[in-house]
């Protein structure tokens, strides 16, 4: 039995290991998505999400083939709007006008082909009034 | 309605305040304001009560383990002896402690040494042929 | 009223100054009464903060809406119990309630140690008088849940899908989670000031840190259930930030548990026990300023609020303050015994906590990954959810395997011969299973597989254990009563298991189809057919409902309905799905109806099965008992701590 105590070869080898997972992961698969206000959106094209607040007018229906057609803006309200044609699961059931969502999914041409919606709470822990 | 409020607020406070100055209400003057420090005798005799307790639980473990087949005939012979040898060690270090004032001390010891933390105890210790010779040391019997 | 509950605060905030300051002059300058009035402050900061308490949770009661709180976060059609639980619904409350968990908490561990451990409690109470000290303030001067106004007719309400007893149960077990790891974490941060830094205060926090350590866990698993009935989109958990906000306090305690039982029997890995229970109770309040400030995109957080630069401000603080603790007491945090084998008990616990240590890391990443990327990129990216899944099987199926090794292996050093003879039989078994199910067709999913047949070993090894024990001591009950702590955890063990199998199940082997129906049309799944009978809609008080009324033949047969209900007070709608638990097959069918429309009596349905899922239920329950039998008060151990009490007093 070495005298050597192995506790150092065992953590460094445990760690050794974990970390050559994690590289190995990001290596090769990688996916971030980028998550960008619409101010943001400018030439970027391809996978991403958007987050923003839902401008009207909302027409369509997500089960259609002309999908749920509606706006985004930043949600402090300084930019313009991104059209949205949102296919798949109808959105959550808080969406709707005035409501902070992120949508995923394809943004060519300056519009997004959405297929994923994610609202948010309706704000619990807003700074009270006075703060 | 603010009338109860306030006198609520008021009796919280002052309750407050007393419950904190008690200490120095209640001892104006403190023959002795120190800290009840252990004195260093006693933090060593807790200190060597603990390592008697730990040093039994490690041996009561390696007794259930042997017993129950997670160690192997070599393996527990070659660890037991030590730990018994520290065991008496300990054993011997807090008898020197002991004097006739302190009989009080470790009254829960039965006839075997004090049961470990959280370990079965097997109903008879497993019988190992011993190829060395036991300890020299006594592990003592409490007696008074 | 309000101002009663203000004032309280104000009182609250005035005592834990004091039980920091004088609590720390009295621990440097060594003075007895100054120290017993510290303590007495920190116990009367619990009873003004619990009066503060009673304030906002009476004001709830009768609905009060000069409150602003009260007005924002009920109305007058509440019923008690979730007028109740609005207190924790809102910032200023959830607060409120943090400060009166760490305030209870903390008065409770000090009266129940001071005689014990004098030094070391000595330097506690200034401890948590300083976390204290931050929380009240935030409660005083930036949050106040007693913030006044003309009262309103009636109040916003609060959201139907928080009207549901696990959303009531849900925050309060958390918070007993997050805020009890604030203890043991005041004690080691106590044992280094007090220099007193061997395995004293790790033994008198045990029970607080298993504890907090199962609240904290039964809560996640509260959250889960209500996400899979409630919220209705099929799964229990999304890797959501707030989520894991949760888990990774969750995971650092998990590997604390078990490193604090290498350091009480070998006086190993002291410094790594230090860092671990800070990096427990840090996670814990960072999970808190996750929540609240609106940092991350979550479903759950906020819009950002100013309240979260001060708890970061504070996570950075007291980080950094248990880094210098930890530097400046490393001379006496020298390990007593060394590593002497990498196959022993020791490195087994050593890997897990690597493991775990490992994941909660690899959590923490992809939660501040949108963070790094704005400040580094100026661009936001999320990392979604194949990351977490990739990394919760490499991490999370080897930690399955060790919870079967760790048990059957010896201290010190055993030979794999002797380890390969007690493995045999769980070996066997868990072959077996491998077999029998790849037959059965769960070759379908290698980590399904993988997961399935670890646990069986794992299960094995249990029974194994059990077995012999009962076979040395003679008794099933004498065994478990005579070593509550091991075989405690042997069932939260098998709690993890059954817990693994549900997920494993319910995920690798879960199938879906979607499909648009009108009356008479059908959508198959599984063995089951579902067939449209209408869409229905009803006013009841409150909502009105509108449903997809499907009959169900197949293993199971019967009348399943799913849609949404739409309320009036407060306007906000909220998805009903249709679950039915199919217990002989152990699977659940489920329901989503979207876009259900009475007029042209169309629905859009997405029918799930997932098998084993209530296995992931049951396990909560087992884990509560698993911690219960672990957390036990011994009577031994009670006469051992009486002695040395009464050696102390001679």
């Amino acid at each position: 039995m070495s005298t050597r105590s192995p506790a150092r070869l065992v953590v460094a080898l445990g760690v050794a290991a974990v970390l050559s997972i994690f590289l190995l992961y990001t290596a090769v698969a990688g996916h971030s998505t980028p998550t960008l206000t619409p101010s943001q959106l400018g030439h970027h094209t391809g996978k991403l999400a958007v987050v923003g607040v839902v401008v009207a007018p909302v027409r369509g229906d997500s089960h259609a083939a002309s999908g749920l057609r509606f706006g985004l803006r930043n949600i402090d309200g300084k930019s313009g709007v991104v059209r949205v044609v949102y296919h798949g699961e109808n959105p959550p059931p808080l969406f709707k006008v005035g409501r902070n969502v992120v949508v995923s999914g394809n943004y060519q041409h300056g519009r997004l082909a959405g297929d994923n919606v994610v609202t948010k709470c309706p704000s619990k822990y807003t700074a009270s009034k006075q703060s | 309605m603010t009338g109860i409020a306030i006198a609520l607020g008021i009796a919280i406070a002052a309750g407050a305040v007393l419950l904190v100055a008690w200490p120095f209400l209640r001892e104006p003057v403190a023959a002795d304001d120190r800290l009840d420090a252990l004195a260093p005798e006693e933090q060593e005799r807790l200190q060597l009560v603990e390592e008697r307790d730990r040093v039994l639980a490690a041996l009561k473990e390696l007794e259930f383990d042997h017993r129950t087949g997670k160690i192997g005939d070599s393996d527990y012979r070659s660890q037991v002896g030590p730990l018994r040898r520290e065991a008496a060690t300990a054993l011997r270090r807090l008898d020197r402690y002991r004097t006739p004032m302190t009989a009080f001390e470790t009254p829960e010891l039965p006839e075997e040494p004090a049961p470990p933390p959280d370990e079965g105890t097997p109903p008879q210790p497993a019988p190992v042929p011993e190829p060395y010779p036991p300890p020299e040391v006594d592990i003592p019997t409490p007696q008074e | 009223m309000a101002d009663l509950g203000r004032a309280a605060l104000v009182v609250t905030l005035g005592l834990v100054v004091y039980a920091l300051v004088a609590g720390a002059v009295a621990a440097i300058t060594n003075r007895r009464r100054l120290a017993a009035s510290a303590r007495n402050a920190l116990f009367c900061a619990f009873g003004s903060t619990a009066v503060a308490s009673a304030v906002l949770a009476v004001a709830l009661v009768r609905h009060d809406f000069t409150f602003q709180y009260v007005a924002a976060h009920t109305n007058r059609t509440l019923s008690t119990p979730y007028a109740l639980s609005a207190f924790w619904g809102g910032q200023e409350g959830s607060l409120l309630l943090w400060l009166l968990v760490l305030t209870g908490y903390g008065a409770l561990a000090v009266a129940l140690n001071r005689s014990l451990l004098r030094d070391l409690i000595v330097w506690v109470v200034p401890v948590i008088g300083g976390i204290a000290t931050f929380f009240a303030f935030m409660l005083v001067a930036v949050a106040s849940p007693f913030t006044t106004q003309t009262a309103t007719v009636d109040g916003a309400g609060l959201t139907p899908s928080l009207q549901n007893p696990y959303m009531v149960a849900h925050p309060p077990m958390l918070y007993l989670g997050y805020v009890g790891l604030a203890i043991p974490f005041a004690f080691a941060a106590g044992a280094m000031l007090s220099g007193r830094t061997d395995e004293r205060w790790i033994v008198a926090t045990r029970r607080w840190t298993l504890a907090a350590w199962a609240f904290l866990g039964f809560g996640q698993l509260l959250g889960a259930h209500w996400a899979y009935v409630e919220v209705g989109w099929g799964g229990y958990y999304a890797w959501d930030p707030v989520e894991n906000a949760a888990l990774m306090p969750w995971l650092a305690a998990t590997a604390f548990l078990h490193s604090v039982m290498i350091q009480e029997r070998k006086g190993m890995l002291k410094v790594w026990n230090m860092v671990l229970v800070a990096l427990a109770f840090e996670l814990s309040v960072f999970g808190t300023f996750l929540t609240r400030s609106g940092v991350v995109n979550s479903i759950h957080s906020f819009s950002k609020s100013p309240i979260g630069a001060w708890f970061l401000a504070f996570v950075v603080i007291s980080s950094l303050f248990s880094l210098a603790l930890i530097m400046w007491r490393l001379p006496l945090l020298k390990a007593r015994t060394k590593l002497e084998s990498p196959l022993s008990r020791e490195a087994a616990f050593l890997y897990n906590n690597l493991l775990l240590v490992a994941l909660c890391l690899t959590v923490l990443w992809g939660v501040l990954f949108p963070i790094v990327t704005q400040v580094v990129k100026g661009e936001t990216r999320t990392i979604g959810r194949p990351y977490y899944d990739f990394f919760l099987r490499s991490f999370g199926l080897p930690l399955l395997l060790l919870m079967g090794i760790g048990p059957l292996i010896a201290w010190r050093k055993t030979s794999l011969r002797t380890l390969g003879r007690t493995m045999l039989w769980p070996g066997l078994v868990a072959l077996a299973c491998g077999v029998l199910l790849v037959v059965a067709g769960a070759g379908s999913s290698r980590p399904g597989l993988i997961a399935y047949t670890f646990s069986a070993f794992v299960l094995a090894t249990i029974v194994l254990e059990l077995v012999r024990g009962t076979r040395a001591t003679g008794s099933l009950v004498a065994l478990v009563a005579r070593n509550r702590r091991r075989y405690g955890g042997y069932v939260v063990h098998a709690a993890v298991v059954l817990l693994a199998i549900g997920i494993a199940g319910s995920s690798a082997y879960a199938s879906s189809a979607e499909s648009r129906l009108t009356p008479g049309q059908s959508v198959s799944l599984a063995g089951y057919t579902l067939t449209l009978r209408g869409v229905e809609r009803r006013s009841v008080p409150n909502a009105i409902e509108t449903r997809a009324v499907l009959d169900v033949k197949g293993p199971w047969s019967g009348t399943l309905s799913s849609g949404d209900n739409q309320y009036l007070h407060p306007p906000e709608p909220s998805r009903e799905i249709g679950l039915k638990t199919n217990w002989a097959t152990a699977e659940d069918l489920y329901v989503i109806a979207d876009s259900a429309n009475p007029k042209t009596q169309v629905v859009f349905v997405k029918v799930l099965v997932k098998p084993l899922v209530n296995l992931i239920w049951i396990a909560g329950i087992v884990f509560l008992l698993g911690s219960a039998i672990a957390l036990w008060p011994d009577a031994r151990e009670q006469r051992r701590l009486a002695t040395r009490l009464a050696l102390l007093r001679a």
